[in-house]
């Protein structure tokens, strides 16, 4: 039942144009801008500029991927559609944990397209292309069960849409996307394994490189561990705030 | 046979009432029209019924059985149309038919053949590939319904399903329900539109402010309240003679002659309305007759003091 109904939720996402529209087309626009005005040099990790981009782009859009999460489970199961929802011999527990099944196979998709089409495109080289795509899974997974509690804790959607926002330019600043973070001992550790930007970004790098292998290890196991933590989170407080 | 039985019903909202001790029974094969002004409790009832939120208090059977303890099985058999048109509007009307029928467990070509005989019950054939988005208010509303009806309920709640919509996707609705009546549908049907309880339920429970003040078949309600009857008789002499005679019918309470109208009060079931036609033609003829009856609005006027739509709401304009 539960694969059934995801199937319906990603015919849905698919006709979702505008969200598809943000998450697909501006990453692909922001690398080729980004992309032409940096050239063609290596950045500090010694690789190229725009896969530094690209890795850069696909992760931070990452973070926002649970935005169909945030949508589908507002509109099925907070507000137009809950009665309804509600009245059928079929757990609600089990439609959101479509949603977010759904949700997490559209969002770690979109970011293989992009993968794909940097690397064919821009000649990216990722390394081990699978690897990446685990990488993908593990930070959309986490992004959508977070996304889950955003929209099943706040009071509107307005305010569940603000924290999704915030969570994403945290991540984004404390993985020193924009600027370097002072040079003290917690916000050295957040800007390498605090947030799931960076530990993203530290397994890419070492697929893309080989050097490091301990440091993705690590990023990908917290990851791993987040995504439980939050799942059983989310499973207390998914019967709680929908039953 | 009892489809639904509710008793001592008590639902609460910090100190509001919304279900104050209410009993209702709801026989299998009839349209029980639940009339009531907005805030009357309706959808609390509805959704207590479905087992959307649990009462304080009181006891609630559905098919025979306690809801609380088989409420699984219970939705199965029961099809609730919401107020709100909820559908799924990324989805044509065919894909959410398919979606909700494959939830009551319909598959394959069983699922296929329910769609397009629901699709042609709601009259949406035609529309069956197209997105909600493109419908008109009325096709939406319908859509709301045939996601109700594709796992073929036995029992089928509509809590205002007309709201908001032309006269036409109304009366198409209405006909409808009264089809799918006709099958063997038992039918729970909310509104404030009078009009529409009158012309789809075989029986009325009015609801107001958490009680079911009244109910009974439409005649029922109304011999409640009223007593009388109002005659009109056009006839072709209007003598004195004529009038003398009427006023010594027993039950006539008043006679009034008018050019050659004469309006008649006299009591409901005295059977006089033979008596005086009989007398009529024997003065020279009867042009013609009606008669007057209290209405539903007036018995909803007369128990609770007020108009059902005092409250600004919109007007039924069929």
């Amino acid at each position: 039942m539960i694969l059934r109904t995801s199937y319906f939720m990603i015919k849905r996402m698919l006709r979702g144009y505008i969200t598809l529209a943000i998450l697909m087309l501006t990453p692909l626009a922001l690398i080729t801008v980004l992309g032409m005005v940096a050239g063609n040099g290596l950045d500090t990790s010694g690789i190229p500029t725009i896969g530094g981009i690209a890795i850069t782009m696909i992760l931070a859009f990452q973070l926002y991927g649970g935005y169909n999460t945030l949508v589908y489970i507002g509109e099925d199961l907070i507000n137009i559609n809950k009665w309804r929802m509600h009245s059928l011999p079929y757990g609600v527990h089990l439609h959101a944990f479509s949603i977010i099944l759904a949700a997490t196979f559209f969002s770690t998709l979109q970011g293989f397209v992009l993968i794909l089409f940097t690397q064919f495109v821009y000649g990216v080289d990722w390394g081990n292309i699978w690897l990446v795509l685990l990488v993908l899974l593990l930070i959309s997974i986490l992004t959508q069960l977070l996304y889950f509690n955003f929209a099943i804790f706040s009071k509107d959607f307005k305010t569940a849409d603000r924290y999704c926002v915030a969570y994403g330019l945290i991540s984004l600043v404390l993985g020193e996307v924009w600027f370097q973070l002072p040079d003290i001992g917690i916000l050295n550790f957040m800007s390498t394994y605090g947030n799931p930007f960076s530990l993203g970004r530290n397994a890419v790098y070492t697929f893309i490189t080989g050097d490091n292998l301990n440091r993705a290890l690590i990023s990908m196991g917290i990851l791993l561990a987040a995504s439980i933590v939050v799942g059983i989170v989310s499973i207390f407080t998914g019967r709680r705030k929908l039953a | 046979m009892l489809i639904a039985h509710i008793s001592n019903g008590v639902k609460r909202y910090g100190t509001h009432l919304s279900l104050d001790n209410v009993d209702l029974d709801i026989y299998q094969g009839e349209i029980l029209g639940l009339l009531g002004p907005n805030g009357a409790g309706k959808t609390t009832l509805i959704h207590s019924l479905v087992g959307l939120l649990k009462i304080d208090s009181g006891v609630i059977e559905v098919f025979g059985k306690d809801q609380k303890k088989n409420l699984l099985e219970i939705k199965k058999q029961i099809g609730l149309v919401t107020q709100e048109v909820s559908i799924f509007w990324d989805l044509t009307a065919r894909e959410n038919l398919e979606f909700f029928g494959g939830i009551y467990g319909l598959r394959g070509e069983v699922l296929k053949q329910r769609v397009d005989e629901v699709l042609e019950i709601v009259g949406l054939s035609e529309y069956a590939r197209k997105l909600p988005t493109k419908f008109s208010g009325g096709m939406q509303r319908r859509l709301n319904i045939a996601c109700a009806l594709v796992h073929k309920p036995k029992f089928l709640i509509l809590d205002e399903p007309t709201v908001g919509i032309d006269p036409q996707s109304r009366s198409y609705i209405l006909e409808t329900i009264k089809k799918l009546n006709s099958e063997g549908t038992t039918v729970l049907y909310t509104t404030h539109y009078i009009e529409e309880v009158q012309s789809i339920a075989s029986r009325v429970a009015i609801m107001d402010q958490g009680h079911i003040i009244a109910r009974g078949t439409i005649d029922e309600l109304v011999r409640k309240i009223q007593y009388e009857e109002k005659i009109n008789l056009e006839v072709i002499d209007p003598t004195k003679d004529l009038i003398s005679k009427i006023e010594k019918i027993h039950g006539v309470k008043q006679v009034v002659g008018k050019e050659n109208i004469i309006q008649i009060i006299s009591s409901v079931e005295s059977g006089n309305l033979d008596r005086i036609l009989n007398i009529a033609r024997e003065s020279g003829g009867v042009k013609s007759v009606n008669t007057e009856k209290p209405s539903l609005e007036d018995v909803f006027l007369t128990l609770t003091g007020r108009k059902l739509r005092d409250g600004g709401e919109d007007s039924y304009d069929s």
